[in-house]
């Protein structure tokens, strides 16, 4: 991890620590929600990195969430063991299925994601074992010995800890021999090819690392709502996704996908006040942003904020020096 | 020592024979000349070469392997590398950025010890880096090395793909028209580097429009027409050669 990574990964989960005392239970809540939903885009963005489109996030967190909610009702599992089991579960069934995808392109992969997703929820909602439309309820909440993860604060901390392991071992991969082999096969598939790089080998580490997390957080989803229906993986999820990595901007595989969440979930919340025309005010500002400022909130921090700090510190990148 | 052979090589794409029936043998520390009109094959050559295509006739053997039918990843394992006629760079990223890309299969430190960042790993990092510093200057890259690589000029961005391929470690170099739309100093340059290139080891076949350069640098020159060797030989061969003035000739008259 780079010095900037390290100090922005510290000074970003100092600030979060103090929220359920600063912010109060209501907005603990919301913010519970973009963390989840910025998860939820990560996978998105982690696999952009290597020039795949995912649709089927939906589908692999409802693996998640299912696992959990089936080994810890029906066979009384710890919450941690179903967790890991969810995780290497999404793994292998990824692995079976894009193995055909992921040697036939971009395109393939995008189209298989979409079903795959879809037949996921389908499974899910049509057998009796994972309890039809209904869903599984009355799920054992995490507990360590006696303390359970009820409050909405433990709950926070617990959905922290899970964003603090992901962007940890994130940011170890993107740094690594792995991390530059992804942004190669993003960069221009052919010269990467060119380079030695086995393209299918590298993106199905990508998706797979993709998997293990989006079911672990599935299992976070089960505990925290203690219930899981197929009505909560829906694809809207996997196009809510898009919207807020394109509102975040596409090029900070690791913030935009937090900025755009708390876009998304932040804006209805301030308004409440005009009712039913929330949504579609929340639709205009989207396609304005997605018309006017193509590389995201964060692509418009880059084009403006950045060259004045610059001035300001009088550092610049190297080989931006101004003449 | 025959490096690189073509044995009755042929590449149709449904009806349309784009190289057909070519021989070719290279040898250990040559610089070889590709040449032909526009449209004979030379690109598609060097994309079944190097596996971008199967070869629907025939065979390709490197270093006495056959790699036919090898993906290209696995061929610049095997240390022969290529540049492309439309200049492939990661935009986004840095010159020595660039260079160091090459040099992914060459740091084989295992996934684990790469995702732990072990000292291993770090020391092998440190080599790839050093390492790209010293192709960077011998490219003569050293000025531009910090900026982007789409904000290069076009003869800049040329070197820098040469630089890339060389930082693979291969021990042969396909070079696709390497100075096409440089001004005369660059092509000087690169023809100096091509030449330094050969003495590093590395064995050279090029694709040139430009007849004084290639007649210049090349040691021996294949010649293709519609898909076919027309001929094969030394510079001077070539020059009179009947059949190779007709075929750029007649191309010129149509």
């Amino acid at each position: 991890m780079t010095r900037n990574q390290r100090i922005c990964f510290a000074v970003f989960f100092l600030l979060m620590i103090p929220v359920p005392w600063l912010l109060g239970p209501f907005m603990t809540q919301i913010v519970i929600l973009v963390i989840t939903s910025g998860m939820l885009a990560l996978a998105f963005t982690h696999t952009l990195k290597c020039g795949l489109l995912r649709f089927d996030i939906a589908g692999w967190w409802a693996v998640g969430g299912y696992t959990t909610a089936v080994l810890t009702t029906k066979y009384g599992v710890s919450f941690w063991l179903s967790m890991l089991i969810g995780g290497l579960i999404a793994v292998a069934i990824g692995y079976l299925i894009f193995i055909v995808a992921i040697p036939r392109g971009m395109i393939a992969f995008f189209m298989v994601g979409m079903v795959v997703a879809m037949i996921i929820t389908q499974v899910f909602s049509a057998s009796e074992y994972f309890g039809g439309w209904g869903g599984i309820a009355n799920i054992p909440p995490p507990s360590i010995g006696s303390f359970q993860f009820i409050s909405k604060p433990s709950l926070y901390y617990l959905g922290l800890a899970l964003l603090a392991l992901q962007l940890f071992v994130l940011l170890l991969l993107y740094n690594s021999r792995i991390g530059r082999a992804w942004s190669a096969i993003g960069g221009g598939l052919k010269l990467a090819k060119s380079l030695g790089i086995d393209i299918v080998k590298y993106r199905m580490v990508n998706v797979l690392v993709g998997n293990f997390f989006l079911a672990l957080l599935g299992s976070y989803y089960a505990a925290y709502s203690l219930s899981v229906s197929p009505m909560s993986f829906s694809t809207g999820v996997s196009i809510n996704v898009m919207v807020a990595v394109l509102i975040g901007g596409m090029f900070h595989s690791i913030s935009a996908p937090f900025i755009g969440s708390a876009i998304l979930y932040f804006i209805p919340e301030y308004l409440r006040s005009t009712g039913e025309f929330s949504s579609i005010i929340l639709a205009l500002i989207t396609i304005f942003i997605i018309l006017f400022m193509p590389m995201g909130l964060l692509g418009l921090f880059d084009r403006w904020v950045m060259p004045l700090i610059f001035r300001l510190t009088k550092r610049y990148p190297p080989g931006m020096q101004p003449a | 020592m025959t490096l690189l052979e073509c044995r009755n090589v042929s590449k149709n794409f449904g009806k349309l024979q784009a190289v057909a029936n070519v021989d070719l043998s290279v040898e250990k520390g040559e610089i070889r000349g590709l040449i032909g009109p526009n449209g004979a094959g030379k690109t598609t050559l060097f994309d079944v070469i190097t596996g971008f295509y199967r070869p629907s006739t025939g065979q390709v053997i490197y270093q006495d392997g056959d790699i036919s039918k090898l993906e290209p990843h696995k061929i610049s394992q095997k240390g022969l590398a290529r540049t492309f006629q439309q200049t492939f760079l990661f935009g986004f990223s840095s010159v020595f950025d660039n260079v160091l890309a090459g040099f992914h299969m060459r740091c084989r430190a295992g996934s684990l010890q790469e995702f732990s960042h072990s000292r291993h790993a770090c020391m092998l990092d440190k080599q790839a880096r050093d390492e790209a510093m010293e192709i960077i200057n011998f490219m003569g890259l050293a000025p531009v090395q910090f900026m982007w690589a789409m904000g290069l000029t076009h003869g800049y961005q040329r070197m820098l793909g040469v630089a890339v391929a060389l930082a693979t470690g291969p021990t042969m170099l396909l070079l696709d028209e390497p100075v096409t739309g440089m001004n005369p100093t660059e092509k000087t340059q690169m023809m100096g580097l091509i030449r330094k290139i050969r003495d590093r080891g590395i064995t050279v076949m090029l694709v040139e429009h430009d007849m004084k350069t290639v007649m210049d640098i090349c040691d021996k020159i294949t010649v293709l027409n519609y898909g076919r060797k027309i001929a094969e030989g030394l510079p001077d061969e070539i020059k009179q050669n009947k059949e190779v003035i007709e075929a750029y000739l007649g191309r010129e008259g149509e």
